[in-house]
């Protein structure tokens, strides 16, 4: 019984979001198809180019992720369902979600670019590793895209969760420091300790610490990058956890 | 829903039973209302009206078919007749006395009052 | 024959306790009525029943488990809370056919003849109900559900007359073919007098009546008539107090009240009189 309840939950969110979704992607094809109008029919020297349309993809996921706590909670407190169970489901539905987003976006860079003027963001950064593959080395791209995708896709959705999470347990104090505080920090503080005091290292450091993650540091290792992002989702989610069970019904 | 404040609902809901037994609403051998149909008709918990019930079982005036329900048992109307016959007494004379008294009416004017009573029907 | 059992539970918000020390029982087969003034803590009591806020120090137990993120124990609860904890734009029809995905015994039948009955539009949405409708839809929900106990907080908030009273049949109907274990939670004292069998009074953050609502109310009685008269009656007993209208008194007892003399009228013991004597001071 607890089964059914947990993929209850599952086609419940899935169902939610799927206009959105919908809408989302509707956008997307609009663009394409009109870089593909214009790709063939204008004279050669006026082009219009297309490229990094996954960042629609993460900004979409990120926004479902940051929508995903409060009503679903209400409503699933309600229905009986204990908070583990919420979470897990929810994992389960954003694992399935973005598969979904990075199947698609897969099948995109797999069609795309011979029709009108695309360049799929992750290509732009890994083509060197799939050099030496020969004929294998396209199929080997496309699932190594799809893996990474969906990958980053989870991450984006849990720091959206963990953020709407983090709010949901937190005082009004509590939200106005952080809601003020982080980005102030993020933005001028880095700034300014950077240039007092650390004469431009710690933009260095973080630099670095992206490229590593990203699998760039010495060569181009998209399954760094792969591994780096489960770990990260794997954080987040572990941290969204720690404050969705012991959330409590509000007014 | 018309219950007054001066007896337990128990006893009222017996009490509208006997009544609807006296005036021949409901024949010996015939079913009366269940638990529940009575319990939702006053809005009240059916365990009251069950306690109403069990009351009427216990002086023999309804009895319980099996898998049917509650029925009027035989000899029920001359039971409660007698029954209400003993208690006329205490259930009406005795208020009849004592407000004839607050009133000042004294026996004979109350006597009076009973043959007034009887003609007027 | 189910049982919710609750042991020495305290829930205290920042400075203010909401409940010290409480233990009760609830079992199938009855309703019970839970009744106390405003903020005396009976919603917080029926959050922490269903899990959905987390006690100080206490346990509660269903059947035995406890309820903390016990999703078994939580699916045989259904509570009807104040405010609507669905989504706005979720239509009536949609929420009912989900709640039959979350509660096994959900009677969709039943649920949607009671739109009927209520004439609730079933393809409303949600956050374009009316607070009356609110409520029915609520309220529907809850004598649908098909779970061993229904916890219903104030269910006939801004019902009128007529909804009211189909409200009540509808109860009183479900309870005695189920006899499934309803909990009552409500300031219409008058109008659940009849309903309830078991009552109880919670008064600042702790129990102060758990009894049979028969027992109680025939364990006492009003005694009423010329206030002094009255007086001399009640001297030695158990009073929980009186009204006074001029030279008129009417005395509220908790003992049976016999051998009245003549000039003073015996009632029964009200509910609300009850109620309102014990939580006035």
């Amino acid at each position: 019984m607890n089964q059914k309840r947990f993929f209850s939950i599952v086609r419940y969110q899935l169902h939610d979001f799927k206009k959105s979704a919908m809408i989302m992607y509707s956008c997307v094809y609009f663009l394409f198809i009109v870089s593909c109008i214009d790709h063939n029919t204008l004279p050669s020297d006026k082009h219009v180019t297309l490229n990094g349309m996954e960042l629609v993809s993460m900004i979409t996921l990120l926004v479902i992720g940051l929508v995903s706590f409060k009503e679903n909670f209400n409503f699933f407190s309600i229905n009986g369902i204990s908070r583990r169970t919420q979470f897990f489901s929810t994992l389960f539905f954003f694992g399935i979600l973005c598969a979904i987003f990075a199947l698609i976006d897969t099948l995109n860079v797999a069609v795309f670019p011979h029709i009108s003027n695309y360049t799929p963001l992750f290509l732009l950064l890994y083509q060197p590793a799939f050099q030496g593959f020969g004929p294998a080395a396209y199929f080997l791209m496309l699932v190594t895209n799809f893996l990474l995708l969906w990958v980053v896709y989870i991450f984006i959705s849990m720091v959206g969760l963990f953020i709407t999470t983090l709010y949901y347990r937190m005082n009004r104090g509590m939200k106005i420091a952080v809601s003020v505080g982080v980005p102030v920090i993020l933005v001028n503080g880095i700034n300014l300790l950077d240039a007092y005091l650390l004469h431009g290292k710690l933009m260095q450091w973080i630099t670095q610490a992206l490229c590593a993650v990203w699998g760039l540091s010495g060569g181009c290792h998209p399954f760094v990058a792969i591994g780096s992002h489960v770990l990260l989702a794997c954080c987040f989610s572990a941290l969204t956890f720690l404050l969705a069970r012991k959330a409590v019904v509000k007014k | 829903m018309g219950f007054a404040e001066e007896k337990p609902i128990y006893l009222q809901i017996s009490e509208k039973i006997e009544d609807a037994i006296l005036s021949g609403a409901f024949e010996e051998n015939t079913q009366i209302p269940s638990t529940t149909e009575i319990s939702v008709n006053y809005k009240i918990n059916p365990a009251t009206a069950l306690k109403g019930i069990s009351l009427l079982v216990e002086e023999g005036i309804v009895y319980k078919k099996r898998g049917l329900g509650m029925f009027v048992a035989p000899g029920a109307k001359e039971r409660i007749e007698k029954k209400r016959r003993n208690n006329f007494y205490d259930s009406y004379v005795r208020t009849l006395v004592s407000e004839a008294k607050k009133l000042g009416l004294n026996k004979k004017d109350l006597l009076e009052q009973i043959e007034r009573g009887f003609d007027d029907e | 024959m189910s049982r919710i059992e609750i042991s020495h539970l305290t829930k205290t918000f920042g400075k203010t306790k909401a409940l010290t020390d409480v233990s009760l029982e609830f079992e199938s087969g009855h309703i019970y009525g839970l009744l106390g003034r405003n903020g005396a803590g009976k919603t917080t009591l029926l959050n922490l029943i269903t899990g959905r806020l987390f006690p100080d120090s206490g346990e509660i137990t269903v059947d035995g488990e406890p309820v903390l993120e016990n999703d078994r124990a939580l699916s045989k609860i259904y509570c009807m809370t104040e405010g609507s904890k669905y989504p706005d734009r979720m239509r009536v029809v949609d929420a009912l056919s989900w709640s039959a995905e979350f509660y096994p015994n959900f009677g969709g039948k039943y649920a949607r003849s009671l739109c009927k009955k209520f004439d609730l539009n079933e393809f409303q949405k949600i956050g374009g109900l009316s607070t009356g409708y609110t409520s029915i839809f609520k309220l529907i929900i809850a004598l649908a559900c098909g779970s061993e106990f229904v916890l219903l907080d104030e269910p006939v908030l801004g019902l009128d007359a007529n909804h009211r009273e189909l409200f009540y049949r509808e109860l009183i109907e479900n309870f005695s073919s189920s006899q499934r274990c309803f909990i009552l939670s409500t300031h219409l004292i008058e109008e659940a007098a009849t309903l309830i069998d078991r009552i109880i009074i919670v008064k600042n953050g702790t129990i102060l009546l758990n009894e049979d609502a028969q027992d109680i109310l025939e364990s006492g009685c009003t005694v009423s008539g010329p206030a002094d008269l009255v007086d001399r009656y009640v001297q030695g007993k158990k009073l929980i107090g009186s009204d006074k209208l001029g030279g008129l008194k009417s005395a509220y007892l908790m003992e049976p009240c016999t051998h009245v003399p003549d000039g003073l009228t015996v009632g029964t013991l009200d509910l609300q009189k009850l109620f309102i004597q014990l939580t006035n001071a």
